[in-house]
């Protein structure tokens, strides 16, 4: 039931950013859909969402394809949230595709989950906490991309078209906002995971995952503070987002290909 | 035509007409009352509303569809003591649907100056706030207005016609904006007195800007400039302490040498954490050294970028202004059927109450037979007389509609002769 949803929603985002790409006047008609499309999509989503969970319960959302939907799903209500500012509607062409992308990956993983699911309320937290972080960090990446682009047109007097782009100011807000969403969110997720494993009779071996996430707390603490506490921002801030998610992704698929979900 | 009236708009702008006759029929509020007064009476209009700016003077009226806005001529030339020639070769005058899509094109700012200013909205808003509190609006010009603010919102909204940047000023606001995004609380140094550098500064600070601090070579000129852009005078040799605090630096001199280079900038940069700051050169030759651009942090820009970007911003315009012209021209044919459809309320509402009149007579005849019904029934026979009558009119009301929209008056008045005869005839 699942996948027909997730295909919609695919198609769905699909002709959002297609729409989103038309900057032609003879095709201003088609971007009032822009809206409705992504809604669409997004209610196809969040239903893929719902029946997964109803069919196999919470702990397939832990499999390699659901956590990706899950993901997913967070990033385009990230850019649903975005969207109420309407000069940060170009923050969809960055984060839109990160969306299909993670979303048409999903459909090739392996959905089943290596996790029972067993332990209460300690698995859900845990599980959706990781994830929020990880969909948090995925949005930075989108809007630090576009940050830098803003950046370098800037720098380098490429000035067409650019007031319909989001200000740099906005852009940085919006990064910092992601990070410390998907820092407070990784920060729960890996302590209510810690208290759990210690709860457990036979604790789990420290696999791959546990040393990654910790890797990504500290990358991600280290941008919090270089950005509170010694006040800097914009190209190092966009710089320390774009880098951790690239690195989180490529340590994710080392995982999942390692031992096809997220603990051995 | 509206029954036997029409829309006309007589007026003078910037187009037609210089200033020295402008001003001669500038409308203050105080004259309002009294030109409103002359205005709608007997022979000159019905209803009429006043638009009086820097740029224009216009006077949109329902009046006598022969007359079609001689008589407001004729008043504005006596009472300005302008010979009626002079006034007619200096002004113009639109009628029926050409004049509703005038005043669309006035208020959605395609007629300005410097097109898309939205300025314009505002004092249409105050013009009909004007006519209504002196009572000289009835509903044709009333949902004109509407119409109008509407139709110009609809622009604004469905194009970039306002949002395009056309002088230098707003082309630093722009490129300003795209760093900053809000200017609000933000504070500008100007280094120098220079021409442009003031006409930046003062649109910046028209967008948002909270504060202005000036640097100047000769103390008391920046002072002098302080207490008219109500900001802060400072000496050069503060200027690297400066740097440090503000959000945007102008320099707009006659130095022939850079008064801000990598060296200076540097340092400022490293104390403000790399904060962006926005430098803007008006100056020829360069008071900025263009190599700042490097620095982290630094958006540096030059006279020349930002007279590119104003550049773009008026070709840009005036590609949305077709655009707007369209949605102009469709909303002005629609607007002038509507208004003209209107003029068969009348009509309509003469024939409902007839029709209405006819059923009640007969419903009266046939009192002793409805009485013997139980109230069920009476209620089937009240909806289905009701029905009958509403279906008979449907026809007769479409067209009378139809012929307001045409404007008509002939074709209007040989229904409603028709219609009251056939009751007439229809009568025992």
């Amino acid at each position: 039931m699942a996948t027909p949803l997730y295909t919609l929603a695919l198609l769905a985002y699909i002709l959002a950013f297609t729409i989103s790409l038309m900057d032609r006047e003879a095709w201003a008609g088609l971007r009032r859909l822009l809206g409705p499309a992504l809604w669409i999509g997004y209610a196809a989503h969040l239903a893929g969402l719902g029946a997964t969970a109803v069919s196999g319960g919470l702990a397939v959302l832990g499999s390699p394809a659901g956590s990706l939907a899950f993901i997913s799903a967070l990033v385009a209500a990230g850019f649903l949230w975005t969207r109420r500012n309407p000069r940060a509607e170009a923050v969809g062409g960055f984060v839109v595709p990160l969306a299909i992308v993670l979303l048409a990956l999903s459909l090739f993983l392996p959905g089943e989950s290596a996790a029972t699911g067993d332990g209460g309320l300690w698995f859900p937290v845990h599980l959706t906490m990781m994830l929020v972080g990880l969909g948090g960090f995925a949005l930075a990446f989108g809007v630090s991309l576009l940050y830098l682009l803003v950046r370098w047109r800037l720098k380098n007097k490429k000035l067409t078209g650019l007031s319909r782009l989001p200000s740099l100011e906005t852009l940085d807000r919006l990064n910092t906002r992601f990070v410390v969403l998907g820092f407070a969110a990784l920060t729960v997720g890996i302590a209510v995971g810690g208290i759990w494993a210690a709860s457990l009779a036979e604790r789990p071996p420290m696999g791959p995952t546990i040393y990654g996430s910790l890797v990504i707390w500290v990358w991600y603490a280290a941008a919090i503070q270089v950005r509170v506490v010694g006040g800097w921002r914009g190209r190092l801030a966009a710089g320390f987002s774009v880098m951790g998610f690239v690195g989180l992704v490529s340590s994710l698929i080392g995982v999942f290909i390692a031992v096809s979900g997220w603990h051995l | 035509m509206i029954g036997e009236r029409e829309v006309v708009v007589v007026g003078l702008s910037h187009r037609t007409a210089p200033v020295e006759l402008r001003e001669k029929f500038a409308i203050s509020d105080e004259a309002m009352s009294e030109t409103f007064g002359e205005l709608v009476a007997p022979k000159v209009s019905d209803e009429a509303v006043i638009l009086s700016t820097c740029n224009r003077v216009e006077i949109y009226a329902l009046v006598p569809a022969e007359d079609r806005g001689r008589g407001i001529l004729e008043y504005l030339a006596s009472s300005r003591g302008v010979r009626l020639r002079t006034l007619k070769k200096k002004s113009y005058l639109h009628a029926g649907q050409d004049a509703v899509e005038h005043i669309f094109r006035v208020a959605s700012s395609l007629d300005s100056m410097v097109v898309g200013e939205p300025q314009i909205l505002g004092q249409f808003k105050t013009a009909f706030a004007a006519a209504d509190r002196h009572k000289a609006m009835g509903q044709v010009l009333r949902r004109l207005m509407r119409r109008t603010v509407s139709v110009a919102k609809r622009v604004r909204t469905e194009t970039r016609i306002g949002r395009e940047p056309v002088s230098m000023g707003r082309a630093g606001v722009e490129l300003a904006r795209q760093v900053f995004g809000d200017l609000d609380g933000r504070v500008a140094l100007m280094i120098g007195a220079g021409e442009m550098g003031r006409l930046v500064a003062t649109s910046l600070m028209a967008h948002g800007v909270d504060e202005l601090v000036i640097a100047n070579r000769t103390y008391s000129r920046a002072v002098e400039l302080a207490d008219q852009f109500s900001g802060t005078a400072v000496h050069m040799d503060q200027l690297q302490r400066y740097l440090e605090r503000v959000d945007i630096a102008l320099a707009s001199t006659g130095a022939n040498r850079y008064l801000i280079d990598r060296a200076m900038l540097a340092p400022v940069m490293r104390a403000r954490r790399f904060r962006p700051l926005f430098c803007v050169d008006l100056s020829v030759p360069r008071n900025i050294a263009p190599d700042v651009n490097a620095l982290e942090g630094v958006y540096a820009f030059n006279v020349d970028d930002l007279a590119e970007v104003a550049q773009r911003g008026a070709e840009r315009r005036q590609k949305e202004a077709t655009r707007a012209e369209a949605i102009v021209q469709s909303e002005a044919e629609r607007c002038y059927r509507s208004l003209g459809a209107r003029s068969a309320d009348p009509i309509i509402a003469g024939m409902t109450l007839r029709a209405e009149e006819a059923r009640q007579v007969e419903l009266e005849r046939s009192r002793a037979t409805l009485e013997a019904l139980d109230p069920r029934q009476r209620e089937v026979v009240e909806a289905m007389t009701r029905a009958m009558f509403k279906r008979y009119l449907h026809n007769a009301i479409l067209e009378a509609r139809r012929l307001g929209e045409l404007g008509d008056v002939d074709g209007l008045e040989v229904l409603n002769r028709a219609l009251h005869r056939q009751d007439e005839e229809g009568e025992p």
